[in-house]
């Protein structure tokens, strides 16, 4: 027993490894995924992994050598022994040049990480071929065997359903909490229906298996083999279609690389088990799908409950930083496939070996019966008692978190009324078109000579706090107690009430600050020539300071700039630490230049906020505890500075903006994050304006027109006297103008907002009061009225909506990619 | 039927096939839509572009009116087409509408201080030109509602 769990440990670790080597190449490989997590950092593990792989590689080897130890040593010189031999050899030889030429922290975004990602695999399937060899004497044994029954297989997936049924709903009852606003009865129902019926597709999945099975001379081994090919099918076809895309892979990467994954793991796992299983009686699909085969009651009660408990455990520790869902996801599969796998092993024996058409038939068709019907009846029971909470629309969005299982599948098998498969199918198609990941250069862009103004620039401090939600801060909310200095500040500055972020995420935001422009992705590539602002800062004369991940490294290498706290990783940064360093900065320096300071901390990230301590919940009643805590100490710091300006005389001489690339969603109907939410709650940010004494007076501005990021560029080319032209309705224009002009209108303009980092897309229109929401990763639409605040309220949407918002978005799309001549 | 032996494994791989095609041919379940309100066809899009002008544009945008009864920018829009035919009570009711849906509409705000003060009622211009600057502070346009320029 111990021999064994110290050859699974050594085997997971190892495996380990090796799939955090691939991770990390298909992260790198995708620029996407390159620029988002890898350049800046994001996760400083992950740069601490690359920095010692060739240790870690060593340690891998070492692992499954030590596993390898009875091919090795054993007393046959057979196919498995040469394999491994091979293997040691082959391997040891890569350990020593990745120690004297260590290859992972050499690669970039480009070729030489496509080398790893087939390359990491091949360490893992050599060792599941090695497995496979070590045990083929047993499978030529097990020649004669029976296929799996079709009593033990039905009632193993009826079984698997109801018990996954039952503890999702208690989970959802004990450990998350019931959503408000449901309607248990009704959601029970949906759930079983939902989970059964998915478990009975498996059934008629694995019937055809084991029939085909059943058709050669082999059962055992032919099961036992389709079962893997239809665990390798599943892993490839989740990771190509749920995976990969929240990550922008291209369909053509994504099938190889998913299939790739798909054949390794499910080799890996066949490997492991048929090395742990000794060969018995009950089919191939129970010795590949069962972790172990406890007999008596207690054991399997424990196996059962204690999957269920990891799962629910694994599961809490995710839901705030999964992506998409994904985790998730995974996490309620493996939980499936391991109990489907335990209760079929229990099976073995109750065969009788006879075979009913009505039990091969009725099950399926019964539950796809009752699929057709629940969402007909759901309706018509909505439509009749007017109780909006019975729509099946209604009910499908409560499931995540009740059933992640149920969720999972009514995702697969229920569209949405009315939904327009064209539109989203442009749409993505316009998004696989983007390996104009290379963009060309605009014919027109803000990015041009700073003509030297007659007056002495004001210091300019710009901070965009990530993740800043604009009802978290008290110029916006009446009821927040904790931002004081903000509010202080911001009641002799320009509070624009209805600013969003064009952009959901950081990495598509943060340069359309710069550029004053809407931006596609590949902008890295051409961004030394669209950056508006850094001409400014460098023509202007400004003493330059920034601490930032997602521009700093982009910007000319002539550019002299201070990079704040270069020792405190992305996630890390810290207004508070930022402001220190700043002040300590400008009071250093011996120049009399006016400073310009660009900050962009991550305080409030949901990286962060979700490991603060709970500590004083009860002071923040109504809001997120650990967020509103961490705002709170970050707002005395803001107090701070603005106290430190006004202490040295420089704040009636400085311009300073307080916003956010994007908000965050906070738990409302259990989003988390900002991932690729287009939520009022993800795109509303604050945008606070205080400008220098001598201009306060001589600007006018409209602090209820819709506003973007893209504005602040243009507005401060403005104010420092650039002339700023109307680049149309790509381009941000400048909030302030003189005050005998009449702010530039945009009530009838409609305006493109989509994600960063996923195939989501939304339009704002009426001046920011009406949000249509496309989310192409869950084919899912929304509609929110905004007027109501903090957030808006949501809305049914109607076709005449649908169709109008849906052009408006095509057309947009359209527009960015004119602009970067993409198409 | 009662149980049996297993027949032939062909007919179950046929029969398991069947059954996927039924899956492939049934799914995925299209959820029932409910009726829509088809009268705001052809209005909604009116906000998004330039206001309407000409003869029939009165009637269209009282036509949408009760189609997208809170629609800001269309009732804006009938405002002005009211004033432009002289027809300022209507006008005023308008703006006053708007005014109520969106009290950050300034623009609307200073159209209908220009119309009260036209009428007279410097008082109620002077409060809607002061909720005006709120959201347009220092705008010349609003300061001379309440201060008008002295002609020399």
């Amino acid at each position: 027993m111990i021999q064994r769990s110290a050859f699974l440990i050594a085997r997971a670790v190892a495996a380990l490894i090796f799939l955090l080597t691939w991770g990390y190449g298909v992260t790198t490989y995708s620029p996407f995924a390159f620029d988002m997590f890898v350049r800046p950092q994001l996760f400083p593990q992950l740069a601490t992994f690359v920095a010692w792989h060739h240790v870690w590689f060593w340690v891998a080897l070492g692992l499954s050598a030590a596993t390898l130890i009875p091919e090795v040593m054993g007393p046959r010189r057979g196919p498995a022994f040469w394999t491994t031999v091979a293997y040691l050899m082959a391997m040891a030889g890569l350990g020593c040049y990745l120690t004297v030429t260590p290859y992972l922290a050499t690669i970039g975004n480009g070729s030489r990480s496509l080398a790893v990602v087939p390359g990491a695999l091949v360490p893992i399937v050599w060792l599941a071929i090695i497995d496979h060899l070590s045990v083929a004497k047993a499978w030529r044994d097990r020649a004669t065997d029976d296929a799996t029954g079709q009593q033990p297989l039905l009632t193993s997936c009826v079984l698997t359903g109801v018990l996954l049924w039952a503890v999702h709903l208690l989970r959802a009852w004990l450990v998350v909490g019931y959503p408000d606003h449901a309607a248990p009865a009704l959601d029970a129902v949906w759930t079983f229906v939902l989970d059964v019926g998915a478990l009975l597709g498996v059934y008629v999945v694995f019937s055809l298996a084991s029939a085909i099975a059943s058709a050669t001379t082999r059962a055992f081994a032919w099961e036992y083999a389709l079962g893997t090919v239809i665990i390798a099918a599943s892993i490839a076809e989740l990771f190509r279609r749920i995976v990969l895309p929240a990550f922008s892979f291209t369909s053509g990467d994504a099938g190889a690389i998913a299939a790739a994954l798909g054949v390794t793991l499910a080799l890996m796992w066949s490997g492991l088990r048929l090395r742990g299983t000794p060969c018995r009686a009950g089919g191939g699909f129970a010795s590949l799908l069962s972790i172990a085969d406890p007999h008596a009651t207690p054991g399997r009660v424990l196996m059962l409950s204690g999957t269920s408990a990891a799962a629910a455990l694994a599961l809490s520790f995710v839901h705030q930083i999964d992506w998409a869902g994904i985790l998730q996801s995974l996490i309620v599969l493996v939980e499936a496939t391991l109990i489907f796998g335990l209760v079929l092993a229990r099976q073995r024996g109750k065969d009788d070996g006879r075979w009913s058409l009505a039990v091969a038939l009725t099950p399926p068709i019964a539950a796809l019966a009752l699929l057709l019907l629940l969402p007909v009846a759901t309706t018509r029971l909505a439509a009749v008692t007017t109780d909006s909470r019975l729509d099946a629309a209604a009910v499908i969005e409560r499931l995540p978190a009740i059933d992640g299982l149920a969720s999972f599948t009514a995702d697969r098998l229920i569209e949405q009324p009315r939904f327009d498969l064209a539109f989203y199918r442009e749409l993505l198609a316009a998004e696989t078109r983007q390996p104009a990941l290379d963009p060309a250069v605009p014919s027109a862009t803000f990015a041009r000579p700073f003509v030297t103004a007659a007056t002495t620039p004001p210091h300019v401090f710009v901070l965009v706090v990530d993740s800043l939600r604009r009802d978290y801060l008290s110029p916006y909310n009446p009821t927040v107690t904790f931002t004081p200095a903000i509010d202080a500040w911001a009641r002799d500055s320009f509070v624009f009430g209805n600013a969003f972020t064009p952009y959901g995420g950081t990495w598509l935001a943060m340069p359309s600050i710069w550029t004053g422009s809407a931006v596609t992705r590949g902008w890295g590539r051409i961004f030394p020539r669209i950056n508006a602002l850094e001409p400014l800062i460098t023509g202007a004369g400004y003493d330059f300071a920034i601490n930032d991940f997602t521009i700093a490294s982009l910007l000319t290498p002539e550019t002299k700039r201070t990079f704040l706290n270069p020792e405190v990783p992305s996630v890390d940064t810290d207004l508070c630490e930022n402001f220190d360093a700043l002040q300590a900065h400008m009071s250093a320096r011996t120049t009399s230049r006016p400073v310009f300071g660009y900050l962009a901390p991550m305080n409030v990230h949901i990286l962060n906020t979700r490991v603060e301590s709970p500590a004083g919940a009860g002071r923040y009643p109504g809001f997120y505890p650990p967020y509103a805590s961490r705002l709170e100490r970050l707002d005395r710091c803001f107090g701070t500075f603005v106290s430190h300006l006004k202490a040295q005389g420089l704040y009636d001489d400085s311009l300073i903006i307080l916003t956010s690339d994007h908000g965050d969603s906070l738990g409302a109907e259990g989003r988390w994050g900002h991932q690729f939410f287009l939520f009022p709650e993800d795109i509303r940010i604050p945008l606070i304006v205080s400008l220098p004494k001598a201009q306060r007076l001589t600007v006018t501005t409209d602090l209820a027109r819709v506003s973007f990021l893209t504005d602040l560029t243009p507005t401060l080319l403005s104010l420092l006297g650039q002339r700023v032209p109307d680049l149309g309705p790509l381009f941000g224009s400048p909030l302030f103008v003189p005050v005998d002009r009449e702010p530039v209108p945009r009530r009838r303009d409609s305006f493109l907002v989509r994600s960063s980092y996923g195939s989501t897309y939304g339009l704002l229109r009426r001046n920011g009061r009406s949000l249509y929401i496309s989310d192409l990763l869950n084919w899912r639409e929304y509609a929110y009225d905004l007027r109501r605040e903090p957030l808006g309220e949501r809305q049914a949407v109607s076709q005449p909506m649908r169709r109008l918002s849906q052009a408006g978005i095509t057309s947009h799309v359209a527009r960015v990619d004119d602009l970067y001549r993409r198409r | 039927m009662s149980p049996r032996q297993a027949p032939l494994p062909v007919t179950r791989i046929a029969l398991a096939l069947g059954l996927l095609g039924l899956f492939y041919i049934a799914l995925p379940i299209r959820l029932p839509a409910t009726d829509d309100d088809r009268s705001s066809e052809g209005c909604l899009s009116l906000a998004d572009r330039p206001p309407l002008t000409g003869p029939d544009a009165l009637a269209q945008l009282e036509r949408c009116r009760s189609a997208v009864p809170d629609d800001v920018e269309l009732i804006a829009d009938l405002g002005s087409a009211y004033e432009a035919v002289g027809r300022i009570a209507d006008a005023e009711a308008a703006y006053r509408q708007v005014v109520a849906l969106d009290p950050d509409d300034a623009d609307v705000r200073v159209r209908l201080a220009r119309l009260l003060i036209s009428r007279g009622d410097t008082r109620a211009a002077a409060e809607h030109a002061a909720a005006a600057l709120r959201v347009q502070p220092n705008r010349q346009a609003v300061t001379q509602l309440i201060h008008p320029p002295v002609t020399p």
